[in-house]
């Protein structure tokens, strides 16, 4: 299978007062059509600016990306608004993701609008099934972001980015602002949408147990770099790295004798 | 609570209201009131106001209905300061979100253009304007729209600073909305709060500019206005004071209203921020 994204040597650094801080240090991945690759790594490693680097909200300082063979980092303006369809996220806090003035009806149909999937008089009815699909009664449409819960919001701005049947959802933290309920019933239906259309995932988290829940492959990342890679239950079982071992030791009952 | 609830808790609030309420209503109604044209002769000059009860307000200088005249007046003051403001807000805000969204040389460039603006008083530059081009009320109105539209410019700019580092502006990029809708559509509203919370100060404002330049003989001269009454009184300012102090007090009361309105509007809007 050829792989849908692959990354080389991504870097990324940020001026912090005189110093250089490097966020992201040469990272080297790929992801393959329905597939899931799981980032992990502790607080600060520079998880969120990889995937704000996949997404192109941040511009790389090094490195290559290529998206469906396609030079990913050479689009600009038009060309990129027009590839964003194929390339969704889902972030961390629902809430602050979402305009606090819109409706539900706006923020899954601005997608459809943008790249003109569905016109006016169709658009209530692709909102209804997006909803459907992620769980939801059609009739939170209507509702402002601000009235609905945070699992719902959550939902929402999953609709959202299935919105333009994306190939590739980047999820930063998209759970881990989510009760333990709310939060399984959402992974389930993510694995599930997976299922259905084939479609990948790049689920950014610092919290193993629930990359393990759905995750093909895990990277693990520190200080910036990818520090081991590796299919989940590989990497679970054996970590090689160091960061790798403290991280699974942290989390008891994914130590290898108890699983 | 609502927003009308919380500002029916401010008593200047309710006050501010009530002034422009009846301002408003003598506005508006001036024409059915007083059909005839305010600027007509409608009995002996320098009639003292209170003892005529056809004319309470008494005559000006030259038979005129001081009455009318004023009511007739106070369309222009309100007119104007809130075309005015309007106006004053539209080009700020619309600068300002270009400038805050932009960054990097556009914000530079209409910074810059922000300060030259500011350097120069208000009033001085309205006056250049006026005298340049010639007194209309859309020019007056354009010329005070152009000393005041910095502040909102600013206070734009600020709030578009802030809200573009939110996490919902990013989402709007990813579904590959084009930036100019970005600006107009998902921050700007965002940001118009704090800019709204201006525009009473700026109403005040416009309309003593509007009076003073007025008074200057700078108005559109085919219209009564406050300031242009408060001028014609002052030739005979000793002998009958009442014709300067009476628009005069129309304005100041005006002025003050349109100013504690805003305020209990603000202080009412704060109060749902912090409850947010
Ligand atoms: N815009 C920025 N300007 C300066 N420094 C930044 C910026 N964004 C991130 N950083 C820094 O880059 C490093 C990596 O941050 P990043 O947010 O990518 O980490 P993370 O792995 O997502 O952490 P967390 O688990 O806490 O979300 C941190 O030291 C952070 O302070
Ligand atoms: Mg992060």
């Amino acid at each position: 299978m050829t792989a849908l994204l692959v990354a080389e040597g991504l870097g990324k650094s940020f001026r912090r007062g005189g110093a250089r801080l490097v966020a992201v240090d040469g990272a080297s991945f790929s992801v393959d059509g329905g597939e899931t690759l799981g980032i992990v790594g502790p607080s600060g490693s520079g998880k969120t600016t990889l995937a704000r680097l996949i997404i192109r909200l941040i511009d790389a300082d090094t490195g290559t990306l290529r998206f469906e063979g396609a030079d990913l980092l050479a689009l600009r303006g038009k060309a990129l608004r027009a590839t964003r369809k194929r390339i969704q996220m889902v972030f961390q806090d629902p809430l602050a993701a979402l305009n606090p003035r819109a409706s539900v009806a706006d923020v899954i149909g601005d997608p459809l609008r943008i790249h003109r999937l569905a016109d006016r008089a169709n658009r209530p009815a692709a909102v209804a099934h997006l909803l459907d699909r992620v769980g939801l009664p059609a009739a939170l449409a209507s509702r402002a972001v601000h009235e609905i819960s945070g699992g719902q919001r959550q939902r929402v701005a999953i609709a959202r980015a299935l919105a333009t049947e994306p190939r590739l959802i980047v999820l930063d933290e998209a759970v881990s602002a989510l009760d333990v309920s709310v939060r399984a019933h959402i992974l389930k239906r993510l694995v599930e949408l997976q299922v259905e259309s084939g479609i990948s995932y790049i689920f950014v988290s610092h919290d193993i147990a629930v990359v393990r829940a759905v995750a093909h492959r895990i990277a693990i990342m520190d200080h910036g770099r990818i520090v081991e890679t590796g299919p989940t239950a590989q990497v679970i079982a054996a970590p090689q790295s160091a960061t790798g071992k403290a991280l699974i030791a942290a989390v008891p009952r994914l130590m290898p004798a108890e699983d | 609570m609502s927003l009308i609830a919380r500002f029916s808790r401010s008593p200047e609030g309710l006050f501010g209201a009530a002034v422009l309420a009846v301002l408003i209503a003598v506005a508006l109604a001036a024409p059915l009131l007083f059909p005839r044209d305010p600027l007509s002769i409608v009995g002996p000059a320098l009639t003292a106001p209170f003892t005529d009860w056809a004319l309470p307000l008494g005559t000006d200088r030259l038979g005129r209905n001081v009455l009318a005249e004023l009511a007739h007046g106070s369309r222009a003051s309100l007119l104007v300061g809130f075309a005015a403001t309007l106006a004053a807000i539209l080009i700020g805000a619309s600068v300002g979100t270009i400038a805050g969204f932009a960054g990097g040389l556009v914000d530079e460039v209409l910074m810059r253009v922000v300060d030259a603006f500011q350097t120069v008083p208000g009033f001085l530059l309205a006056l250049a304007f006026v005298s340049v081009i010639g007194a209309s009320l859309p020019v007056v109105v354009l010329a005070i729209a152009l000393g005041a539209w910095t502040g909102p410019a600013r206070l734009a700019r600020a709030e578009v600073l802030s809200l573009r580092e939110r996490d919902y502006v990013a989402a709007a990029r990813v579904i590959g909305m084009h930036p100019a809708e970005i600006a107009f559509r998902e921050i700007l509203p965002n940001a118009l709060a704090p800019v709204l919370a201006l525009s009473a100060v700026i109403v005040a404002g416009a309309i003593l500019t509007e009076a003073a330049l007025s008074f200057l003989g700078l108005g559109d001269p085919n219209i009564v206005t406050w300031g242009s009454m408060i001028a014609e009184g002052r030739a005979v300012l000793r002998s009958s004071p009442f014709l300067s102090i009476i628009p005069g007090l129309a304005l100041v009361v005006t002025v003050l209203g349109v100013y504690l309105f805003g305020e209990g509007l603000s202080e009412a809007l704060s109060r749902r921020q912090v409850r947010l």
